[in-house]
């Protein structure tokens, strides 16, 4: 393949490859927070049913862990990339909905707690929406 | 008496045989993205299935031909096996999805490794398929898909504004997002018509033995059944937009869907939901694999039929078990069903017009039909429906693309 050809392949695969390594759009970061703020409202829901004793332990464990790795990956691709400074707040918002998702995870029938983690990932939901704007 | 009992049970089996994970995804996503405005589409797509529904069970009772063997003849052999492969691909996509479906939902419940209920699901498939009289398994997961009606008290509990309801009920686009719109659009549709659900329909009545005596239970089915069914979709995509929507959730997982039940009706509404989605998604894992036995051995002319016994269509039998294994092995891959399903659903939107363009023509032959080919109200139907699967066909990937699978 001509050297052209190949830096044009290059180009297009980096294009196409979203923000693994690369830099970080302003539209992407504002994705990102898009994607918090529905893992953390997710996780609230999810907590408040613990908190009020209306779902199964099973449940909540299983769902709470997809949802946590979903933070953590979040937080593990933005890491990976460059960006604007608001980079910072999207790895630092996720580290802790990926912490109290796990917490709910790893305690799914603990009511007090949940009650707790509930008020806080409303609160970082919150933060990501107001961010997201 | 027993013919009305027969309907009853028919048209049971068909409402909760008519949600898929594809209905499922794309419903509740609809709904979380853009509340209620995509409600019009389901009409669309409902309209659109008993539709064609009706003409392939016509078909099939009338000249015993399921639809498979109509798109042979009319397209060739060569194109045909174009629509063959191209069928077979989403087939096995959307078998690999409902596999990947029935495990998180297993998981969910019982808190087991995922893969290892991956397999588990797989030899629970291939036991029921095994042992089961094709009636029985079109009417066990047909009933226990009723149990998805727990959505419809969801919505209910849920308090929406019914004026916005009612207004989704006509068209309107309400989103500066209007290519997003346009993929939901596609999806929806493609998930309401999605082709497989003719291929097992039409050789479901020949498994059964209909006769032209059964018109009126084949036009019973299709129409109150998928009407019936497509209510559900309304409950799923009702409950995404008053509880997803406002919080700004994006759902993109199962356990998503029954929050949605366990928020307004707690764990009751949970339990539900969990069985109602296994039951839905596991028949039309069955249905999907049937589906893809069918119409490779429709085409190439061998036995078939469940009603045979495996010794009676051996080929049929080593169908459905090659593509029960294909579809753990792409699920054990690790690939999301979530993804997978909407991959399969607008993949499946442009295998449609290889689907309903024989069934049509075949439809409108006298000297198959007779006095039962299709009069004007459906070959007007048929017509439009036509020209629309058309458009979704030819849009369908380039809005994948441009919207990134929806996200934007």
């Amino acid at each position: 393949m001509s050297r052209p050809a190949t830096i044009g392949v290059a180009l297009a695969v980096l294009a196409f490859s979203g923000c693994g390594g690369g830099r970080l759009s302003q539209e992407e970061l504002q994705k990102e927070f898009e994607a918090i703020q529905s893992l953390a409202a997710e996780g609230a829901l999810v907590a408040d049913g613990v908190a009020d004793g209306r779902t199964t332990e099973t449940f909540v464990s299983v769902h709470a862990q997809y949802l946590s790795e979903a933070a953590r990956q979040i937080q593990t691709d933005v890491s990976a990339a460059s960006g604007p400074s608001e980079k910072r707040s999207v790895e630092r918002l996720a580290s802790l909905v990926f912490q109290d998702l796990e917490e709910l995870h790893r305690e799914p029938d603990d009511r007090a707690l949940a009650a707790r983690l509930r008020i806080r990932l409303e609160l970082y939901a919150a933060a990501a929406e107001k961010r997201a704007r | 008496m027993r013919k009305i009992f027969q309907i009853a049970l028919g048209i049971l089996a068909a409402i909760g045989g008519f949600v898929d994970i594809g209905d499922l995804v794309f419903n509740i996503e609809a709904g979380a993205q853009f509340g209620y405005q995509l409600l019009w589409v389901v009409v669309v797509g409902v309209v659109g299935i008993i539709v064609y529904s009706e003409m392939c069970g016509r078909v099939a009772a009338v000249s015993k031909r399921p639809v498979f063997d109509a798109i042979r003849e009319r397209l060739g052999f060569g194109v045909g096996l174009g629509a063959l492969a191209s069928s077979q691909v989403v087939n096995l996509m959307t078998l690999a999805a409902e596999v990947g479906g029935v495990a998180l939902v297993l998981q969910l419940l019982s808190g087991l490794p995922y893969r290892a209920l991956i397999v588990l699901g797989i030899v629970a498939l291939a036991v029921v398929i095994w042992v089961s009289p094709f009636e029985w398994i079109e009417r066990i997961f047909g009933y226990g898909g009723l149990a998805l009606l727990v959505f419809a008290v969801a919505a209910i509990k849920l308090h929406p504004n019914w004026g916005d309801v009612a207004y989704g009920l006509v068209p309107h686009v309400d989103t500066p997002d209007k290519l997003v719109y346009a993929y939901f659009a596609v999806g929806l549709l493609g998930a309401a018509m999605t082709p497989y659900e003719v291929y097992f329909y039409s050789s479901g009545v020949v498994e059964e033995g209909w006769t032209p005596k059964d018109l009126g239970l084949n036009r019973a089915n299709a129409l109150i059944g998928y009407s019936l069914g497509g209510f559900l979709s309304f409950a799923l995509m009702i409950t995404a937009g008053a509880l997803f929507l406002p919080l700004g959730i994006e759902p993109e997982f199962i356990g998503t869907v029954a929050l949605g039940a366990q928020v307004p009706l707690g764990q009751i509404g949970l339990i539900l939901a969990l069985v109602g989605i296994l039951f839905a998604v596991g028949g039309a894992a069955i249905d999907t694999c049937f589906s893809g036995a069918y119409n490779v051995a429709q085409y190439f002319g061998w036995e078939w039929g469940k009603y045979r016994r495996p010794a009676g269509a051996p080929r049929f039998t080593v169908a459905w078990v090659v593509l029960l294994v294909l579809a753990l092995l792409v699920i054990m891959s690790g690939i999301d069903p979530v993804m997978l399903t909407e991959y399969a659903v607008i993949f499946s939107v442009v295998a449609l017009p290889l689907t309903y363009l024989p069934v049509l023509l075949v439809a409108n032959d006298r000297a198959y039909m007779r006095s039962h080919a299709n009069g004007r109200l459906a070959n007007t139907f048929g017509l439009i429906y036509l020209v629309v699967i058309l458009v979704v066909a030819v849009s369908a990937i380039p809005l994948m693309f441009l919207t990134h699978q929806g996200q934007g």
